[in-house]
This record gives C-alpha cells, sequence and structure tokens, in this order.
C-alpha cells in the first residue's frame, strides 16, 4: 500500500524505503511524546510521599476524619484513601495495585491477602471491632403514608419493626438488602448468622445484594427495602433515614484486621500510619463513630 | 457457569424489550421531529439527546430519583398499583431504553429527513391518508438508516451497566445482566468466572456486529 | 361557467429573502396553462391548487367544486380534492415498481400492492401507454419516457376530476417531448379532463394551450386567450 501510493507520485525523486523509513520514525517520536506525556500526569497527582490506605468502606469516614491528625503528626506524610467493600479491594490489590496500608471488615478477606502472600504476616493486628445490625426505613417514608383506599397495596406493609431474624422471615418484609457474601464482609456475616438461625434457606430468595455495605444502607435509607444488614456505624451515620430494629448476633465478634502490603510503595511510612492507628486520639475518633476496642 | 448462561438470557431479554420500546419511541419521535416545526423543537431534541452524552451514573441517579419508592412516579406507583420498580427486571429495561433512545431516535430523524417530502406529497395527492402514507412510503424508504440506528440501540443497551446498577441492583435471574455478572466476578476474586461471561460477551457483540452487516448492506437505491 | 377560478395569496419566505404570491384568474377552458419562467411562483400556484400547500387568503374553484375558502375557513386536504398531481420529477415512488407505482392508488390499506397481485386498473394504463416491457422494473431502471408516462397513469388511475401537470415534458428531448404532448392532447380530449398545465416552453402553449396565464414576479401578467386550432374538438 505505501509503495503504491509512492508510486502515483511518480517523478520526484524519492526511493520508497526512505519515505517508509521516515514515516514509522516520525511515528515512532509521536508515540514515545504521549507515553511521555501520559506517565507525566500520572506522576502528577501522586508525590513521593504519599501513603496509600484501601479500607473498608464502613471505615471511610472515621478515616477521614483521622487523616489531618496523622498528617499533623507527619507533616512529610499524605495520606490517599480507596474505600470499597473488602472483596473489592483485595481483588485489586492481588492485580498488583500499589496499596501500602490494608484493612478489611473480616479476617477471612485478610486470611486470602495473607495466603496470597500480599501481606506482611508479623504486621497484622487487630484495628477496631464493630457489630452488626438490621435496619429498617425510618418512619415517615411510604410505609406511613395512608394507602389508596380503592386499591389495596399488593405487598403488605410491616406494620412494626422486627425484633429478631425470624421476624425477617415473615411476608411483610419483601425485600432485605445484604452485601453480596462473595465479597463484602457484612453480607458474610449476616449470612452466617442467618444459617446459624436456620433461616438462610428461607430468606436468601428475599434479598437484594449490594456491592458493599454503604449501598446496603442506602438502600434502607431510600425505602427501595423492608430491612437492611449493615454495622452499627454506618446506622449512626443515616441516624434520620434508618432506625436500627436489633443487633445480630454473630458467632464471632467483628473485628477489623489491619495489615501493611508487602510491596507497597511505602510500606515503611505504612507502618507508621498502623502504628497511629492505636494512638489515644485516633481511637478517640473510631470510639465517636461508633466503633469498639478490637 | 449456569449463572452465565441466566445472566445472558436475562440481558438479551432487557436488550430485546429495551431496543422494541425504543423502535416505537424513536422512530415516532424521529418522524415527528422530522416532518412538523413547532416552537421548542431544536431544545426538545437537545433534552431527548441528552441521555446519550450524560454519564450513566448520573442518568441512573435520575431515574432512582424519580422512579424509586419516594420519588414522584415510583411513590405513585407503590400507593395505587403496589408496584415497586427498583430491583426489578423492568427498571432496568427503563434504564436501558433511556440510554439507548437517543441513538434511534437520532438515526430515525435523520433517516427521515432524507426522504424527500416530494414522495409523501406524491401519496397525499393520490389519495392516502397519513398513517398509510407513513407505512407505505416513508418508513421503506427510511428503513435502512433506522435500522442502523437500532442495532446500535441494542449494542448498547447490551452493554448498559451503570444505570441499570442504580435501579435495577443485581438478582440473579432478575436483574444480574452480563455487565453487572462480569464486575461482581471480579470483585468476588472468580477469575474463572468473569473470564467465562466476558468471553460469552465478547461473542455475543460480535454476532451483533455481523448481523448488522448483513441487515444494512451498502447498497444504496438509485432515485427513480 | 368558469372551470378553474383561483384567488390565491402567499408569503413565501425563501434563499432569496421574501416572496409574495398574488395569483388571481378565471378560466372557461378545459386546458389552461401557467406559462413563465423559472421563479415566477408557477409550482407554488399549483401546489396551492392540489391543496399540498396552503395559501394565506383568496379561494380556489376547480369544475364547480370549492376547494379552499379561505374566508369561509374551508380547506379540502388533497387526499379530499381527487385531483391528479404529475410532479416536475415524477416523484416516483423509488422502492416499488412501475406497475406497483401505477396500482399504488388504487389500495387503500397500510400495505403497498404487491409486485404479484393482479391489478385490472393498472394494467389497462400499462397498455394504453405501452408500458408492457417495464411494468417490473423499478423507476430507476427505465427512460424519461417511461417515467413520464408511469406518473401520468399513477395520477390518471383514481379516476380524477382535474389533472396538474408541473412540466412534464421538460426533462425530454424534442422528439420524445412532441410525441408525449401529442399524446396528452389525445388523453385530455377522449376523457374531457381538466387539466393544469406549468411549463416555460411556448410550444407547449402553442400545442396544448385553450388558454394561457402568464406569471411572474408572483404576479399574472396579462391573460391571452389563443384561437383554438381547427382540428380541436371543444
Amino acid at each position: 500500500m505505501w509503495r503504491q501510493r509512492t508510486r502515483v507520485n511518480a517523478g520526484l525523486p524519492m526511493f520508497p524505503s526512505r519515505q517508509m523509513h521516515s514515516r514509522t520514525a516520525l511515528f515512532g517520536r509521536l508515540t514515545k511524546a504521549v507515553v511521555a506525556a501520559g506517565l507525566g500526569l500520572l506522576h502528577l497527582g501522586v508525590q513521593a510521599a504519599d501513603i496509600t490506605v484501601s479500607a473498608a468502606a464502613s471505615l471511610s469516614n472515621a478515616l477521614r476524619d483521622i487523616a489531618p491528625l496523622f498528617e499533623a503528626a507527619h507533616p512529610a506524610h499524605k495520606l490517599r484513601f480507596n474505600f470499597g467493600a473488602s472483596g473489592a479491594l483485595l481483588a485489586q490489590l492481588t492485580r498488583g495495585a500499589p496499596v501500602d496500608v490494608f484493612i478489611s471488615a473480616d479476617q477471612e478477606t485478610m486470611d486470602r491477602a495473607q495466603a496470597q502472600g500480599l501481606v506482611q504476616a508479623a504486621q497484622r493486628r487487630n484495628a477496631v471491632s464493630n457489630l452488626l445490625v438490621v435496619v429498617v426505613p425510618a418512619a415517615g417514608d411510604s410505609s406511613s403514608k395512608p394507602a389508596n383506599p380503592s386499591r389495596p397495596l399488593a405487598v403488605p406493609q410491616p406494620s412494626s419493626p422486627p425484633k429478631t431474624l425470624n421476624d425477617l422471615a415473615q411476608p411483610a418484609f419483601a425485600r432485605i438488602a445484604i452485601g453480596l457474601p462473595a465479597s463484602v464482609p457484612a453480607g458474610r456475616y449476616a449470612q452466617a448468622a442467618l444459617e446459624a438461625a436456620g433461616l438462610w434457606a428461607a430468606i436468601a430468595p428475599k434479598t437484594i445484594g449490594a456491592h458493599h455495605v454503604r449501598q446496603a444502607l442506602d438502600y434502607v435509607a431510600r425505602g427501595e427495602v423492608d430491612a437492611g444488614f449493615v454495622y452499627a456505624t454506618d446506622a449512626a451515620l443515616m441516624a434520620g433515614k434508618v432506625k436500627v430494629a436489633f443487633t445480630v448476633p454473630t458467632a464471632q465478634p467483628i473485628l477489623y484486621p489491619v495489615a501493611t502490603l508487602a510491596a507497597g510503595p511505602q510500606a515503611a511510612q505504612g507502618v507508621k500510619f498502623v502504628d497511629f492507628l492505636f494512638t489515644r486520639a485516633a481511637q478517640a475518633v473510631l470510639a465517636k463513630h461508633g466503633f469498639g476496642r478490637p | 457457569m449456569d449463572e452465565a448462561w441466566t445472566a445472558l438470557a436475562l440481558t438479551l431479554k432487557v436488550a430485546g424489550w429495551a431496543t422494541a420500546l425504543n423502535l416505537v419511541l424513536g422512530v415516532g419521535a424521529g418522524y415527528a421531529f422530522s416532518r412538523w416545526r413547532f416552537p421548542g423543537r431544536d431544545v426538545l431534541d437537545a433534552l431527548l439527546t441528552l441521555p446519550m452524552v450524560m454519564p450513566p451514573t448520573v442518568l441512573g441517579y435520575y431515574l432512582l430519583v424519580v422512579i424509586g419508592s419516594q420519588g414522584v412516579v415510583g411513590a405513585w406507583l407503590l400507593q395505587n398499583f403496589g408496584i415497586r420498580l427498583i430491583f426489578t427486571w423492568q427498571a432496568a429495561v427503563i434504564a436501558a431504553t433511556i440510554v439507548a433512545f437517543p441513538l434511534v431516535f437520532k438515526a430515525a430523524r435523520a433517516a427521515f429527513e432524507n426522504v424527500d417530502p416530494q414522495w409523501e406529497d406524491a401519496a397525499r395527492t393520490l389519495g392516502l391518508g397519513e398513517w398509510g402514507i407513513f407505512l407505505r412510503v416513508s418508513l421503506p424508504l427510511a428503513w435502512r438508516g433506522i435500522l442502523a440506528g437500532l442495532l446500535l440501540a441494542f449494542a448498547r443497551a447490551l452493554g448498559e451497566f451503570g444505570a441499570t446498577l442504580m435501579v435495577a441492583g443485581s438478582i440473579a435471574g432478575q436483574t444480574q445482566t452480563l455487565s453487572i455478572a462480569v464486575y461482581e466476578a471480579v470483585q468476588a476474586g472468580q477469575d474463572d468466572t468473569a473470564n467465562f461471561l466476558v468471553m460469552v460477551t465478547s461473542l455475543v457483540c460480535l454476532a451483533v456486529l455481523l448481523s448488522a452487516g448483513r441487515l444494512v448492506p451498502g447498497r444504496v437505491v438509485a432515485r427513480g | 361557467m368558469s372551470i378553474w377560478d383561483l384567488s390565491l395569496k402567499k408569503q413565501l419566505r425563501g434563499g432569496a429573502g421574501q416572496f409574495n404570491l398574488d395569483v388571481a384568474f378565471r378560466s372557461a377552458a378545459q386546458r389552461l396553462v401557467l406559462f413563465g419562467p423559472s421563479g415566477a411562483g408557477k409550482t407554488q400556484t399549483l401546489r396551492m391548487v392540489a391543496g399540498i400547500t396552503q395559501p394565506d387568503g383568496g379561494w380556489v374553484r376547480v369544475a364547480g367544486r370549492a376547494f379552499f375558502d379561505g374566508a369561509a375557513g374551508l380547506n379540502l386536504s388533497p387526499q379530499q380534492r381527487q385531483v391528479g398531481h404529475v410532479f416536475q420529477d415524477y416523484a416516483l415512488f423509488p422502492h416499488l415498481t412501475v406497475r406497483q407505482n401505477i396500482a399504488f392508488a388504487l389500495r387503500r390499506g397500510w400495505r403497498n400492492p404487491s409486485r404479484h397481485e393482479p391489478a385490472p386498473e393498472a394494467d389497462r394504463w400499462i397498455e394504453q401507454f405501452s408500458l408492457q416491457d417495464v411494468a417490473s422494473q423499478l423507476p430507476h431502471q427505465i427512460s424519461g419516457g417511461q417515467r413520464q408516462r408511469t406518473a401520468l397513469a399513477r395520477a390518471l388511475v383514481t379516476r380524477p376530476t382535474a389533472l396538474l401537470l408541473d412540466e412534464p415534458f421538460a426533462a425530454l428531448d424534442k422528439a420524445l417531448r412532441h410525441r408525449l404532448r401529442e399524446e396528452l392532447l389525445e388523453l385530455q380530449i377522449s376523457l374531457q379532463l381538466p387539466l393544469l398545465l406549468i411549463t416555460h416552453d411556448e410550444e407547449d402553449v402553442d400545442r396544448l394551450a385553450q388558454d394561457v396565464v402568464h406569471l411572474d414576479g408572483g404576479r399574472v401578467q396579462r391573460d391571452r386567450t389563443l384561437h383554438r386550432p381547427a382540428t380541436e374538438a371543444s
């Protein structure tokens, strides 16, 4: 194709090979320039002393409050947070995400990380504890609006909030939000609790899967579901829109393990952050958000 | 791998319904906009094209606000019919329809604008009513352009993720489309499932493109 | 008793600015020719007689039937007027064969006449205009003269009360023009069909017109009634 083009430009004293060479050279230079620009742009966002922390979604508010305290104590470092469901965060780590500290909402996810050799086991500690609760939409949602008398509602509205897991099996609770057990620890805790009570088979078909615990909370707050499994700390955030119905008994206490990543770019600095989490100042902030001691 | 087939069947069902709805809505709107002049036509055209440029999550949020249980339409549906749209495959269809609508609308409008009005005038002088003219003259002469738009719309509906996630959630067999299934498999670290789903999705997209090539050949009918 | 009775006013906005159409004439002749240079407003006038465009005011009466009356608020749709119309580029439906084009108006439903369905009315016209050889062909496959005849047959198949023709011979060569002109004349005489024809060709005026209206700049220039040729039966 190239050669045909040059033949059409007959009369010009140009050898096809030289024309091809100059075109490829130009293309090569252009590519290098684009790649260099791209890398340069990437570097703009990341300072050399940034510490990257991947943490469970339920910790987002607390950690954001702790960040200025840490940065005041360690002026050379800035914190960058990456929040999500623990399972999703692990998937990122498995694929080589450049993270320094990982805080998971359950032991199982951290165990998987350890099994893959991603975390330094010696650094692993439990940072906080939490409680699993069932929440319902607060009063003032559609359930309290007077129903149209000429058209009875197809779905009976719950008359009172559930008091135990058994209550959730009632038909009045047609939709129950739960984190997807495959990737969300809160969902796993909920499933475990329901299985222990022999209710999983009855309730599983009614569950609406959420991709992280905050999404489950949002579903309840909007009144799209009749109940949801979230952490006590999450429920406190939307006190106006959700009501805690009861605390879910879990076989094991809910403990959040924290560890530094073996391959983290700022692993040494990450240790400083982990240590900071156990200072009185940080623990006070966590307690203020409803987290318990580890 | 059963979930993959369920997700595939659901994805095709949602995309199929969305495209069928857009066939009626998009062609109707395209014809109206191509033939009639009315005040505010340009503004309305821009509004109807908006879903094409808006980020799907923004669209999903608007939808959630409107058809959610506390939204204007959603509350009305809940009060009077006991219908909750969120987390149903119908909500997924609504999301897919809206994001793909501009593709059919724009294509139909352009196709109808390319149909010489003189043919429609000729049909009028021959005694045909407006519906007859639309079905026997305008549509047959515009169908190629419309079909191209429909295929694009189908492909768009197949891949719809952001808006669907917000209003339909992810319920296996109900609203978990292929795109959402891939997302969740990756989140859960289930690489095998993810790979399989991605392969299935890619094959479906390829099939759509190939049939597009068959159905809309490059031939142009010369004007008589 | 006039066959053609028109008074049309229309303000048109085109590329060159505003164009005011103010046309009024009355004629008892069956064959009336609208003559004038291009841009005179002839096609616009014809479209208003056909009902495709609506005048701003005035009236249109053809062969004793009122089509439009601005004062009385009457405006018949083109479908209601039952007037045959042969367009300048013939406007044959490109996706239908010659036969389907001619049979088009015979089918009132939502489906076009099929390619193989018998249509005796259409066949009659195909025979009359010698279109048998091309009856199954598409418009882009046939010659200019054949297209003109197809357009004419299509307009006539509905047995209209009048016939409007917009420069029907303009795209044809001289010999063909002559032949088709004579055919049209014979046809009109045998059908006794009121005919309004637009042309900028003086020969058309000489051969076809029983009455002429000169149009220029959107206005009637002068009326001129021609002497009738001896061969013509009135």
